[in-house]
C-alpha cells in the first residue's frame, strides 16, 4: 500500500502528468520571460539570438517607468496601510465580539473580494465623478484600500482565531483597560498576522490592473504603463521589467511565507 | 474596546464599496431619451452588444473546465507528495498569485505569438509546418486565463482534501477497495464541495477578466470588462456600461445560485 | 477600591449572598450562598456545566450577577472591575502573554499600578525565589515546560498581592505527578501567604485533598457544603454521594422510619440503617439505599458479627493491586461492588473465587437511604 507522503506508482501517473503540465504552465512562462528580456533585437525572439542588457538599461531609464514604480509603490503602500487599520480593527470586532448582524459583516466584509473587478472599477468612476472627485491619485488610492481590505481582513481573522481570549481577560484583571489591552496585549500577539496581512495588501494593491484602468486619468500606475507600452512599442524592455517584478514577487513569497506559514495559505493547517 | 470604534474604518470602506455599487445600479437604470430602461433595451435587443455576453460566458466556462482539470491533480498531488515537492508547488502557486498581471499575460504574449516561443520551437523542431493560432482567439484568452486562475482553483480543493480524514481511506483499503474505487467513491465525492467552491471563484474571475483579452485577444476576444471599459472611459456612457455589467453579473449569479444548489442536492444525494 | 494587601488584618473575606447569573428560566448559577473566611481554601467541584466556572467569573468580576451580592471584605462588588476587587486569577489555559518573558508576564500587573521601577523589580525577583523560577525570568512562555508555565501563571497573579486568588481548573491538563506536586505548592503558598483561595475543578479526589472546605455544585445551585471528611461520609444528597467517591446504589422496599432507627427491605432481608443516615423525608415513592464499596466486607467464621448481614454470589474479580474488587449478585439479581484492601492475610483473589457464595456485612452507620434518581 502507498506509504503517506509518497505518490504511488498507478495513480501517479495521470496525476503526475497533468501536475507536470500545470507546474509547466505556472513556471515556463517567467522563464520564457527572463531568457527573452536578454535577446538584442526589439521583436522579442524565442530563443534568443543573442545576449544584452540594452533592455534593462532602457528600462531603468524611462522616466515613465520610473514615475509609474513610484505611483504604484506610494499607492500600494497607503491603501494596504488603510487596509490593514481598519481591517485589523474589524477583525477583532468580529472574532472577539458578539452582536447582532455579526454574519452580516462577515459577509460584507468579504464583499470587495467577490465582486468581479469591472464592477468596482466602473462603479467608483461613476462614484466619484458624481462626487466631482477628480484628482485620480485619491480615487485610486481609495478604491485600492477598499479592494485590499478583504485579504487584510482573512489573514488577521485567521491568525487571530489561533489566539485564546483568556490572554485579553487575564491582562482586564490585571488591571488593564480596553486601550492597554488593545496596543500592548493583542496587537503584539497578531504581529506576524499583521505584517502578512500588510504584504498580501500591498501586492494586491501593486498589481491591481482593472480597477485602476478606469480610474487613470494622465498618470498611471506601473502595471498599466507597462500595458501602455506593450500596446506602443512591444520590445523586449517589458521583459526586462518582468524579471525585475518576477525579483520583487519572489521576495514578496518568500517574506510571506516566512510570516504566515504554507499551511495556512493552501488551506491545509489543521490536518494530519 | 467600543464596538462602533472597531467596526468604524472597515464600515466606512464598505460604505464606499456600496455606493459605488449603488451608482452602477442608477447609471443603468437610468432613462435614454425618455424610454425607461433604455439602456437595458438597447444592449440586449442589439446582437452584436449581446454576442459580449455569451463570448464571456463561453470563455469563462471553458476557462473554469480548464482550471479545474488542471487544478484537481494538482490538489490531489499536494496532499499525497512528500514536503518538499509539496513546498514547491506551494511556492509555484503563491508565485503566479503574487506576479503583476501584466507581465504574466506578456509571457503568453511571447510564448503563444505567432513568432512566440511555441510556434517557433515547434516550427523548429519540425513537428508543425505552420503557425498554429494561439493568440488574439478565444483559445489564447483561455489559456491565459485558467493559467492564471489556478492558484484559485487549487486552494479551496487542497483545504477540502486534507480535512477528508486518513482513516477513511485506509478502512476502504482494509476492506480491500483498490485505489481507483478509493478515489472516484470516497474520496473525489467528499472533495466535491471544494471542487464546487473552486469552479465558481474561477468563473466569476475568468468573467470579470479584464487585461488577459485586452492583451491576449487584441481586440477579437472582447469580454464584458473591455465592453464596460470602452464605454465608460472612451465613450463617457456610463449607463450603457453599466447595463452590460449588470446584465453579465445578473445572469452570472443566477448561474452559480443554480449551480451551487444543484451542487448541494447531488453532494447530499451522494 | 479595596487597597492593596498591607497590613496583617483578616483579609479576603468572600461573602455569596443568593447570587445568581443568568435570566428567568436558564440560570447558570442559582441562589447560591457561600461565606468563605479569610485564609480558607476553599473548592468549587461539580460536573461540567454546573456553574462553578461562571461562579468564580462572577467573583472575579468578569460576569455580571443578575440577582444577589458579591461582597469582599465587606465591600459590595457590584459596579467594581476586576483589578479593583483585590483579586487575582489563574486562567484555566493559564493566559500567559506568548510575545512576552517571564519577567514582563509578571511585571504586567505590577507595571499598571505604576509602581516605580526599583519596588516592581524588587518585587518580582521575590516571587520568582518564592516560585523557584530564578533562572528563567528572561524566556518565553513557549521555552517552558507545563508545570513552569503553571508557576509563571501563578506568580503572575499573586505579585499583585491579592486577598481573594481564584483558580479555574489550572491542573487538569498535567499529567498525574505534576499535578500532586503543584497541589502541594499551592497548598503551601497559600498556608505561607494567608490568602483565601478559591479553586475550581471537576476532580473530586483534587478538591478532598487540598481543600480546608468544599462546596459541591450541581445544575447552579450549592448542593452542600462541608470539610472533606464532611462530604464524604455525610452527604446529604444522592448527587453529593454519587460525585464523590464510588458507590452502590439498591433498590430497597417497605421503608420505615423509627426514632433511633430506619428499617427496609433489601432483597426481602431486612436491613437496619441509623436515622441520622435518612435525610430524604419519609414519602411515598422509591428508595435507594447507597453505600461504598470499601464499607461493605465479606464475612467468614472469625469476622466479627455485623448488624446487617446479606448473602450473595460472586460474579467478578478485579485485582487492582492495592485492592481487591468483588462484584456481588444478590438474590434478586441486584449486583453491587465491593472494595476489599489487600493485606495479603485473605485467600488468593483470583478466579478460584469465582461462582462461591459469600456473607456480606456492614455496620448500621454505613448505609444511606436516598430517593430513588428519576
Amino acid at each position: 500500500m502507498a506509504q503517506p507522503g509518497t505518490l504511488s506508482p498507478s495513480v501517479g501517473v495521470s496525476v503526475r502528468l497533468l501536475t507536470a503540465v500545470a507546474l509547466v504552465l505556472l513556471v515556463v512562462p517567467h522563464l520564457v520571460v527572463v531568457i527573452t528580456s536578454f535577446d538584442p533585437t526589439s521583436a522579442a525572439l524565442f530563443p534568443p539570438t543573442g545576449f544584452s542588457l540594452r533592455w534593462y538599461i532602457n528600462a531603468l531609464e524611462r522616466r515613465a517607468f520610473r514615475e509609474a514604480l513610484a505611483l504604484s509603490v506610494v499607492v500600494a503602500t497607503t491603501a494596504s496601510a488603510i487596509a490593514v487599520s481598519a481591517g485589523t480593527l474589524a477583525s477583532i470586532l468580529v472574532v472577539r465580539h458578539q452582536f447582532i448582524g455579526r454574519r452580516v459583516l462577515i459577509t460584507a466584509l468579504q464583499l470587495p473580494m467577490m465582486l468581479p473587478e469591472v464592477v468596482l472599477g466602473l462603479g467608483f468612476l461613476i462614484l466619484f465623478t458624481t462626487w466631482r472627485m477628480h484628482v485620480s491619485v485619491v480615487n485610486i488610492l481609495l478604491a485600492h484600500a477598499v479592494i485590499t481590505m478583504p485579504y487584510a481582513v482573512r489573514v488577521i481573522t485567521a491568525n487571530l482565531q489561533t489566539v485564546s481570549p483568556s490572554i485579553e481577560e487575564a491582562a482586564h484583571v490585571l488591571g488593564a483597560g480596553p486601550l492597554v489591552t488593545l496596543f500592548r496585549i493583542t496587537l503584539p500577539v497578531i504581529k506576524p498576522g499583521i505584517i502578512a496581512a500588510a504584504i498580501f495588501s500591498f501586492v494586491v494593491s501593486f498589481d491591481n490592473f482593472t480597477v485602476t484602468a478606469f480610474l487613470v486619468t494622465s498618470r498611471g500606475t506601473l502595471p498599466i504603463e507597462i500595458y501602455s507600452y506593450i500596446r506602443t512599442e512591444g520590445d523586449p524592455t517589458i521583459a526586462a521589467i518582468s524579471t525585475l517584478l518576477i525579483l520583487a514577487s519572489l521576495t514578496g513569497v518568500i517574506a510571506t511565507v516566512r510570516f504566515v506559514g504554507f499551511e495556512r495559505i493552501t488551506g491545509t493547517e489543521g490536518s494530519a | 474596546m467600543s464596538r462602533w470604534i472597531l467596526g468604524a474604518p472597515a464600515v466606512m470602506l464598505l460604505g464606499l464599496l456600496m455606493a459605488a455599487v449603488a451608482s452602477v445600479l442608477t447609471a443603468s437604470l437610468a432613462p435614454v431619451a425618455g424610454i425607461p430602461l433604455g439602456h437595458y433595451q438597447r444592449f440586449l435587443s442589439d446582437p452584436t452588444y449581446f454576442a459580449y455576453i455569451t463570448r464571456s460566458f463561453r470563455v469563462a466556462s471553458l476557462t473554469t473546465a480548464g482550471a479545474l482539470l488542471l487544478g484537481y491533480p494538482v490538489a490531489f498531488a499536494m496532499t499525497r507528495v512528500s514536503a518538499r515537492t509539496q513546498k514547491l508547488l506551494t511556492l509555484a502557486l503563491i508565485l503566479q498569485f503574487f506576479s503583476v498581471n501584466v507581465t504574466r499575460i506578456y509571457a503568453f504574449v511571447l510564448i503563444l505569438g505567432n513568432n512566440g516561443a511555441l510556434n517557433r520551437s515547434l516550427l523548429g523542431l519540425g513537428l508543425i509546418d505552420h503557425r498554429i493560432p494561439l493568440i488574439y482567439n478565444e483559445l489564447g484568452v483561455t489559456i491565459g486565463l485558467a493559467s492564471s486562475a489556478l492558484p484559485f482553483a487549487v486552494f479551496p480543493i487542497t483545504t477540502v482534501l486534507a480535512r477528508i480524514p486518513a482513516s477513511l481511506r485506509e478502512a476502504a483499503q482494509v476492506l480491500g477497495a483498490g485505489r481507483g474505487r478509493i478515489f472516484w467513491r470516497i474520496i473525489f465525492p467528499l472533495s466535491l464541495p471544494g471542487v464546487s467552491a473552486s469552479a465558481v471563484v474561477v468563473f466569476l474571475y475568468s468573467l470579470g477578466a479584464f487585461a488577459t483579452p485586452l492583451l491576449l485577444g487584441g481586440g477579437f476576444v472582447d469580454l464584458i470588462a473591455v465592453f464596460s471599459y470602452e464605454q465608460a472611459v472612451n465613450l463617457s456612457n456610463y449607463g450603457f456600461a453599466a447595463a452590460g455589467a449588470v446584465v453579465t453579473l445578473s445572469i452570472a449569479f443566477l448561474t452559480v445560485y443554480v449551480f451551487t444548489t444543484v451542487m448541494d442536492r447531488w453532494t447530499r444525494v451522494a | 477600591m479595596i487597597p492593596a494587601q498591607t497590613g496583617l488584618a483578616a483579609r479576603g473575606h468572600v461573602q455569596l449572598k443568593r447570587v445568581s447569573v443568568g435570566y428567568g428560566g436558564h440560570r447558570v448559577v442559582n441562589e447560591v450562598s457561600l461565606d468563605m473566611p479569610s485564609g480558607e481554601f476553599i473548592c468549587l467541584l461539580g460536573p461540567s456545566g454546573c456553574g462553578k466556572t461562571t461562579l468564580l467569573r462572577a467573583v472575579a468580576g468578569l460576569v455580571l450577577i443578575e440577582e444577589g451580592s458579591i461582597m469582599i471584605d465587606g465591600v459590595e462588588t457590584r459596579g467594581l472591575p476586576a483589578h479593583q476587587r483585590g483579586i487575582a486569577m489563574v486562567f484555566q489555559d493559564l493566559a500567559l502573554f506568548p510575545h512576552m518573558t517571564v519577567y514582563e508576564n509578571i511585571a504586567f500587573g505590577l507595571r499598571l499600578k505604576h509602581l516605580d521601577r526599583r519596588a516592581i523589580d524588587a518585587e518580582i525577583s521575590s516571587i520568582l525565589m518564592l516560585l523557584h523560577l530564578k533562572e528563567l525570568r528572561d524566556r518565553l512562555p513557549r521555552q517552558l515546560s507545563g508545570g513552569q508555565q503553571q508557576r509563571v501563571a501563578i506568580a503572575r497573579s499573586l505579585v499583585v498581592r491579592p486577598s481573594v486568588l481564584l483558580l479555574d481548573e489550572p491542573f487538569a491538563a498535567l499529567d498525574r505527578k505534576l499535578r500532586e506536586e503543584l497541589r502541594r505548592e499551592i497548598r503551601a503558598l497559600q498556608r505561607r501567604l494567608g490568602i483565601t483561595v478559591v479553586f475550581v475543578t471537576h476532580d473530586q479526589e483534587e478538591a478532598l485533598t487540598l481543600s480546608d472546605r468544599v462546596a459541591v455544585m450541581n445544575a447552579g445551585r450549592l448542593e452542600q457544603i462541608g470539610s472533606s471528611d464532611e462530604i464524604y461520609e455525610r452527604p446529604v444528597s444522592r448527587f453529593v454521594m454519587n460525585f464523590v467517591g464510588s458507590t452502590n446504589f439498591l433498590s430497597v422496599a417497605d421503608v420505615e422510619r423509627y426514632d433511633k432507627e430506619t428499617r427496609c427491605k433489601l432483597t426481602g432481608q431486612l436491613v437496619i440503617l441509623s436515622t441520622t443516615k435518612t435525610p430524604e423525608k419519609h414519602q411515598d415513592r422509591q428508595y435507594e439505599l447507597a453505600i461504598r464499596p470499601e464499607r461493605i466486607r465479606i464475612l467468614d467464621e472469625v469476622s466479627p458479627p455485623t448488624a446487617n448481614r446479606i448473602s450473595g454470589i460472586i460474579r467478578d474479580v478485579t485485582y487492582e493491586g492495592a485492592s481487591v474488587i468483588y462484584e456481588v449478585e444478590l438474590a434478586d439479581k441486584q449486583r453491587l461492588l465491593i472494595r476489599q484492601q489487600n493485606t495479603g492475610e485473605q485467600q488468593q483473589p483470583g478466579r478460584t473465587q469465582l461462582g462461591k457464595s459469600v456473607v456480606l456485612g456492614w455496620a448500621v452507620e454505613d448505609a444511606i437511604i436516598f430517593a430513588a434518581a428519576k
